[in-house]
């Protein structure tokens, strides 16, 4: 999985911020807010990955285990693919 | 959710347009803008504010004149003014952008400069438009008339 065409990803005071600006739209959707935590997986979402090594990066990153940096990874990737923001 | 609600519950809002009228400050598919929920305070000229116009469309153009019951509007990329928006209409004021991949606040030097160039201009930007619309309407129409003939 991987974030869509289109979606710009933006930081502003320590919250990140992804858009669908690819597509023109009638009704107000295609945004996610997020937290820092957050930002770093859309980071990863970038490029082509797996939940498996969005898992891995999070517990090499912040000290968390396996199953809490799942539960987080998932919710984001929950609230992207509810935005329609994944490929 | 409606914008109304997102900025009851974040009190900003980071988004896209869609569109060309705020061209050449924001371009649909490359740059966003934040929106901070409007206060009691009245807008200034120059403020690109998002608002609604009836009856359900969202707006997000500049403020080129403040009157006592309501503001003039134009887009950056517009040719007609739009009266009668008033500070019940208005959302929001844009604080900042992403342009090009930058983060600029609407503090920012270069953006006042901008803003006050843009709304100086604006008079001379709109006649040359609409000439060029005039002209281009007139080839089509000489086109269309040698076509037939």
């Amino acid at each position: 999985m991987k974030l869509k065409e289109g979606v710009i990803v933006n930081e502003i005071d320590g919250q990140t911020f992804a858009v669908d600006a690819g597509s023109g739209r009638e009704r107000f959707n295609g945004l996610v807010r997020m937290n820092k935590t957050g930002g770093f997986i859309v980071g990863l979402l970038q490029n082509e990955t797996d939940m498996d090594s969005i898992v891995r990066a999070l517990t090499e990153k912040y000290d968390v285990t396996a199953e809490v940096a799942r539960v987080n990874a998932a919710k984001v990737i929950d609230a992207l693919a509810g935005a329609g923001l994944l490929e | 959710m409606k914008y109304e609600e997102y900025f009851e519950q974040y009190g900003d809002l980071t988004y896209c347009n869609v569109g060309t009228s705020m061209l050449p400050l924001i371009k649909q598919g490359r740059d966003l803008f934040t929106i901070t929920k409007k206060g009691e305070e009245r807008c200034k000229k120059y403020d690109v504010v998002l608002y609604r116009r009836p009856p359900g469309q969202y707006v997000l153009h500049r403020i080129i004149e403040v009157r006592r019951d309501d503001y003039v509007i134009l887009g950056d990329n517009c040719i007609n003014k739009e009266y009668g928006i008033t500070d019940d209409d208005i959302l929001g004021v844009m604080t900042g952008f992403m342009r090009k991949g930058k983060n600029y606040t609407c503090e920012n030097f270069g953006y006042k400069v901008y803003s006050w160039v843009w709304v100086m201009f604006a008079p001379v930007r709109i006649l040359a438009k609409r000439a060029i619309l005039w002209v281009k309407r007139h080839i089509k129409k000489m086109i269309g008339k040698k076509t037939n003939g």
